[in-house]
């Protein structure tokens, strides 16, 4: 690895908060659940890695939906989610984030479930370099 | 145009407001330079707009590989051809001189963005975006040029 794993970090930060985190959708997931995806684009210099991250927002009804939107917005933004945060990763290695900035504010998106009502934020987080990660 | 003031604080006339403009060498040929200008950053708007959409048409998925019941017959939701979404993705102009690249192939163009129950997130939206370096924005399935 060479940079840390974005995924991992963000679970790692949402997990601090939030007793339901995970990059994967459970069949039947506990509420409100916050959902981890990297989107695939992923781009890096020989310095910096980018990344694009999505955090989908679970809940049963849209008022709790946004609610716990809210609550992911409150710690997911660059006065809060900043580096001067570090994070020990699975690998043994400390990581934390170069840049942090709000490409999409959690707004609600149709997830074609009756059952579950999505929020959904984007997020750009850069990662620096590192052949020891 | 803000109403400006003399030198003792009075409100002035436009008269002598334009007065003051000329002889700073605001004039009306700058005026007429200001007005071509806009028509061709307007033009640059337009072919920005034709590259953003010939990318994100590059990476648009056309059906293809996942049409297990070889169907094309329409859906509730419209037509069902294979290149429906890329074929979706245009450069629209308000007439205003807004200009935007999006897909208006609702709700596909959503559930291929942000993912759905029935598939997963795809983003190409938002790789679009982050391709041709833009960051912190508001979008949905449109983005913004300017």
């Amino acid at each position: 690895m060479i940079a840390a794993d974005c995924e991992e970090l963000v679970v790692k930060y949402l997990s601090q908060t939030f007793p339901n985190v995970g990059l994967d959708m459970p069949t039947t997931p506990p509420l409100p659940f916050y959902l981890v995806n990297m989107l695939p684009r992923s781009d890096a210099s020989w310095v910096t890695e980018h990344n694009l991250v999505s955090v989908h927002v679970f809940a049963a009804t849209r008022t709790a939906a946004a609610v716990a939107a809210r609550a992911l917005h409150a710690v997911m933004n660059p006065w809060v989610f900043t580096p001067k945060l570090s994070f020990a990763m699975s690998n043994g290695t400390t990581a934390g984030i170069d840049y942090f900035s709000i490409v999409e504010k959690p707004a609600w998106r149709d997830y074609d479930n009756p059952n579950l009502q999505r929020y959904c934020g984007r997020y750009c987080i850069d990662l620096r370099m590192n052949q020891n990660s | 145009m803000a109403q400006l003031r003399d030198e003792r604080g009075r409100f002035i006339s436009a008269a002598q407001t334009q007065a003051i403009l000329d002889a700073v060498g605001v004039n009306a040929l700058d005026l007429e330079g200001f007005i071509l200008g806009s028509a061709a950053i307007q033009a640059a708007k337009r072919l920005k707009a034709q590259q953003v959409a010939e990318y994100w048409r590059s990476i648009a998925p056309v059906r293809g590989d996942h049409n297990p019941r070889g169907s094309q017959e329409p859906t509730a939701y419209g037509t069902n051809w294979e290149d429906d979404y890329r074929d979706s993705i245009q450069v629209h102009e308000d007439a205003d001189g807004v200009v935007y690249v999006g897909s208006d192939l609702v709700p596909l163009a959503d559930w291929l963005e942000y993912g759905s129950i029935h598939n997963p997130e795809h983003g190409y939206g938002a790789r679009v975006l982050a391709h041709f370096g833009g960051s912190a924005g508001h979008f949905t399935h449109g983005l913004l040029i300017g």
